[in-house]
């Protein structure tokens, strides 16, 4: 049972969805409803000795939220359509000293044979998907309708088992209003590479908007366990010589032996306990393949489908409670209480996230601020949006012991159902780590932002939040200074997005770090400008060339930069077409500035004085308090035997007060827009 | 050595220890400063330290003893002094991350010791540098006032060397006094918006001394107990050809030092080596007045180091 949102188009969490009837409603929806409250949709299954109790009403059920009687203005049933997700386990044995392997072509076709029977048992307007899980997660179609799916071709098989990280994917997946999603998964019964846990994915589970229907396939797995010692009896291979190393290995069951022959019976162990109730969790079941009259997926999704087609669908609209938080469900026949009633057990409504204009309620002045000594307390005080402080934390503390203790309580964060407030967290925590002094604190830091980079990734096609949080990540690498770090992520991000002009800008910001300044000192990794090699010194160019040439937006910022980086290397004609080439930017003064400033050094450099004289005055009036143009006036004044002028300018360089100054960001890149980006990524957690 | 003011002297404008332009170039003057003269001639001042091969100085020269070559042209000395006339000394202290905790400590003390080791008519200016330019004290005698001041140095950022020294070879202009700028720094420049070869071109038109201090470690090899510096640090010492070319084209020098040194007697000895110098005075004759002018200065006597800058700017 899914309790969802009935109207509207926007999930308000990943488990139950809510929704607005004021919302607009979509066209393909009838205008059934008016409520004026958030509505739910609850799947709710009925039985008596196994088989479906048809016939019931709304009178006949009972409905609580939270403990609080609600009345139910609707009961459907079968009428909404099913989006399928099939996921088959193709992963290989790892214990296996050597096996003969059939084709890709056998195995794609097996695979197809397999799914046509199941795809036929879905109806008009029904959709499917089909997944694989191997070492990596494998969509073999994206979602469509049923009459349409295509052929299974070829499919990469036995590899390492992503079996956690498969269903996680999949429970992911965004569902459309009034559509059921289902999902059959088949498992051999083992993992052993995925990031996430079995109890991750049974807390995903719980809040996902999706029926789990997980079929244990023991006798495959029961083959698997029995070729190594037969090989090793029979062939003398008794070391497994197909991989050298398995990152892990999460079994679901273990057999137990029957002595006196007959099939083995099998025991759930912890993590096929936590799929199990996961999979309840959402109304769905974990079959055992033995137990079934087919041991199959097709035989679990008619298992399931039957179910499911017979259940009901309950609407109400919540009265009486608090929206935001856990709702427990609870769903009774008061009249015979024999029955055997199956649904979610509930749904959970996020806080509303503070909006531009809004202020999240302080604390109350006289209540202490909650300590921060654990990283669960780091962590829930992030989730509470106590930004500050944790920030003051991760200004304060050794960042390599909290990178060791976020890792240590990986999945036991308040965000069991998404990565995205994990990620940020990660984000922000390495932020401070590859700000530290020691290396091997940067390298932690490092290695937390390699591995989040992968964790953010949906499956098959980016989203905003990966988007937002590579923006958030390339800014702060950025600040850094530090190229030999910044280029793989930049690199990667390009990978994921790769015409994203701001990320191409990033590329050629970092590449022209690596010389940045002038570059006079002739040791540590900086060059002097004429030593950077003249292939390097192209693709700086041409790097910010594309950006001129991919972004109108960024166009003047890249030619600004590009005139810059062209007078360090002393193209001091090109550079001044560059800047005169830039397109104006009355709203960016910073970038208005810098161009004057840079063509003012161009000038004096020429022996221009003039010139540098009246473009240094310019940025000064664009922006009176910054030294950078002082600096440049009293130089220009200097040479050009103003001395008096140029010693008032000095004095005046030597006592203003510290001011804001473009120049000293502008190594930093996008490292000035960071705070927006990471506000922009805190707002999405939810 | 005559009394320096009965030469119609004129010291004008950015080239200070050269520059000499015209009566019109004179804008203004500090105010303790003496009168304007009225230059009838043009006269170049030059800094001249004069040393045995063990670096002691020999003072007791006189104009005879000096040979003065302008673009190659030998020019007659119109006067010699030593020792005698007022120094003023711009202290620029790198404060930039590379800098701090019990190191700037050090560099207080250091400066401390400079200060206490002036004469009641020599003065005493520290800026301090990270990515901005900070003027902590203005020219001053008081050696308390510099200690105070140094009390509330700020530290960390990025470092504008080069912009630093810019503004303190502009500001470093009073004719009538000497100018010595030491600048503490470990050589690199991560924030400087003025390009190397800008101010190389400013320090040759400038009238102030330039000397560097520049820091190294040592590190203990295993095995000997020997003493070295650490491969890093070897580059380290090498100065940049920038500064090295600075410092040498306005008579100063590279100090590199070992950080665990007494930086109170670096920099009085850099003070010490400078005050016992000659300044040499001529008027250029047979040089066209105008562009770059190279000096050559020579000591006909055997057994001396001769140490001047090399030229100054004509206008």
């Amino acid at each position: 049972m899914t309790p969802r949102r009935a109207l509207g188009a926007v999930c308000l969490t990943v488990g139950a969805v809510l929704a607005q009837a004021e919302t607009p409603q979509p066209q393909q929806v009838p205008p059934t409803f008016t409520a004026n409250t958030d509505v739910v949709l609850v799947d709710v299954s009925v039985r008596r000795n196994g088989a479906q109790v048809p016939g019931l009403t709304a009178a006949d059920f009972e409905l609580r939220d939270n403990g609080v009687k609600q009345d139910i203005e609707t009961v459907e049933s079968t009428a909404v359509p099913i989006d399928l997700s099939i996921v088959v386990d193709v992963s290989g044995n790892p214990d296996r000293p050597w096996e003969n392997l059939p084709s890709t072509a056998k195995v794609a076709a097996d695979l197809d044979a397999e799914v046509r029977k199941l795809v036929a048992l879905l109806r008009p307007g029904d959709r499917v998907r089909l997944f694989a899980q191997d070492t990596y997660v494998q969509q073999i179609w994206p979602l469509q309708p049923a009459s349409s799916a295509p052929r299974v071709e070829r499919v990469v098989f036995d590899g390492q088992s992503s079996l956690f990280d498969t269903l996680t994917t999949v429970l992911l997946q965004p569902i459309e209003p009034r559509r059921r999603h289902v999902i059959v998964a088949a498992t051999k019964g083992l993992d052993t590479i995925s990031a996430v846990t079995a109890a991750d994915v049974a807390a995903i589970a719980r809040h996902a908007d999706a029926q789990l229907h997980l079929v244990m396939l023991e006798m495959d797995a029961d083959k698997d366990a029995t070729i190594r010692p037969f090989q090793c009896a029979n062939m003398d291979l008794c070391r497994p010589t197909y991989r050298f190393w398995t990152p892990a290995r999460h079994r679901l069951f273990v057999p137990e032996p029957i002595t006196g022959g007959g099939a083995p019976l099998h025991t759930l162990l912890a993590d096929g306990a936590s799929l199990k109730l996961g999979a309840e969790a959402t109304g769905g079941a974990l079959y055992q393949g033995a137990m079934l009259a087919e041991p199959s997926l097709f035989g679990v999704f008619r298992h399931a489908f039957d179910n499911f087609r017979q259940s009901y669908v309950l609407r109400y609209s919540p009265k009486g409670i608090a929206r935001p938080g856990w709702h427990q469900i609870t769903v009774t026949v008061p009249k015979n209480k024999s029955l055997k009633i199956q649904s979610r057990t509930g749904y959970n409504v996020d806080a509303p996230t503070p909006t531009a204009g809004t202020t999240r309620p302080s604390r109350a002045a006289d209540a202490p601020a909650p300590k921060l000594e654990t990283m669960a307390d780091l962590m829930e005080a992030y989730n509470r949006g106590d930004y500050r402080p944790v920030e003051a934390v991760f200004d304060v503390a050794d960042a390599g012991k909290l990178i060791k203790g976020f890792e240590f309580t990986s999945g036991m964060n308040p965000w069991p159902g998404t990565m995205r407030g994990e990620a940020a967290f990660a984000l922000e925590l390495a932020g401070a780590a590859i700000f530290s002094r020691p290396q091997p604190i940067q390298d932690a830091g490092r290695g937390l932002l390699q591995r989040f980079s992968r964790l953010i990734q949906p499956t098959f096609e980016t989203d905003d939040y990966e988007h937002v949080w590579l923006t958030t990540l390339l800014a702060l690498l950025q600040g850094r200074l530090s190229p030999s770090l910044a280029e793989p992520f930049v690199e990667r991000a390009l990978v994921r997005f790769p015409n994203e002009p701001r990320f191409l800008l990033a590329r050629a910001i970092v590449t022209d770090q690596f010389w940045r300044g002038f570059g006079t000192m002739s040791f540590g990794d900086r060059m002097t400008a004429t030593e950077i090699p003249i292939k390097r010194a192209d693709l700086v160019i041409s790097r910010y060339q594309a950006v001129a040439a991919a972004s109108p937006e960024l166009a003047s910022e890249a030619l600004i930069r590009l005139g810059w980086f062209l007078y360090r290397v002393g193209r001091v004609d090109e550079s001044l077409k560059a800047f005169d080439a830039a397109p104006p930017v009355p709203a960016d003064t910073g970038m208005e500035y810098l161009r004057h400033l840079f063509k003012s050094h161009v000038f004096t450099s020429q022996d221009k004085l003039d010139d540098a004289v009246t473009e240094a005055r310019t940025a000064h009036t664009l922006i009176p308090d910054a030294q950078s143009a002082r600096i440049a006036l009293m130089n220009a004044l200097a040479l050009r035997g103003d001395a008096t002028d140029a010693e008032a300018v000095a004095a005046n360089i030597e006592t203003a007060p510290r001011a804001a100054d473009p120049w000293w960001a502008y190594w930093l890149g996008d490292f000035r827009w960071y705070g927006d980006a990471r506000s922009a990524l805190r707002g999405m957690i939810k | 050595m005559r009394p320096i003011p009965k030469l119609a002297i004129v010291v004008l404008a950015i080239a200070g220890v050269g520059g000499v332009l015209g009566a019109d170039g004179v804008r203004r003057q500090t105010p303790q400063a003496p009168p304007v003269f009225r230059a009838q001639t043009n006269a170049v001042s030059v800094d001249v330290s004069v040393r045995d091969t063990t670096r002691r100085p020999i003072a007791d020269l006189t104009a005879r003893d000096f040979v003065v070559e302008d673009n190659g042209v030998r020019q007659s000395i119109d006067e010699v002094s030593y020792a005698k006339r007022p120094i003023d000394v711009t202290v620029g202290l790198d404060v930039s991350g590379s800098v701090t905790g019990a190191a700037l400590e050090r560099l207080r003390q250091g400066v401390a010791e400079l200060a206490r080791g002036l004469r009641d008519v020599d003065r005493v200016k520290l800026v301090v540098f990270n990515t901005q330019v900070h003027r902590v004290i203005d020219f001053s005698s008081d050696a308390q006032a510099v200690n105070r001041a140094l009390r509330n140095v700020p530290a960390g950022g990025g470092t504008a060397l080069f912009d630093t020294i810019g503004a303190a070879l502009v500001a470093a202009n009073d004719p009538e006094r000497r100018q010595l700028i030491v600048f503490f720094t470990d050589g690199g420049d991560s924030g400087s918006v003025t390009s190397p070869q800008v101010m190389q071109t400013m320090a040759v038109r400038a009238r102030a001394t330039v000397t560097f201090v520049m820091t190294y470690q040592t590190v203990a090899l295993p095995n000997t107990g020997a003493s070295m510096p650490a491969t890093r640090n070897v580059l380290l010492l090498s100065p940049s050809r920038v500064l090295a070319a600075v410092a040498r084209d306005t008579g100063g020098e590279v100090v590199p030092i070992d950080f665990n040194s007494n930086l109170g007697l670096v920099f009085r000895k850099i003070l010490d080596d400078f005050r016992s110098s000659y300044v040499l005075f001529f008027s250029p004759s047979g040089v066209d007045r105008s562009g770059f002018h190279t000096i050559t200065v020579d000591v006909a006597r055997p057994g001396t180091v001769v140490t001047a800058r090399r030229g100054y700017f004509g206008g």
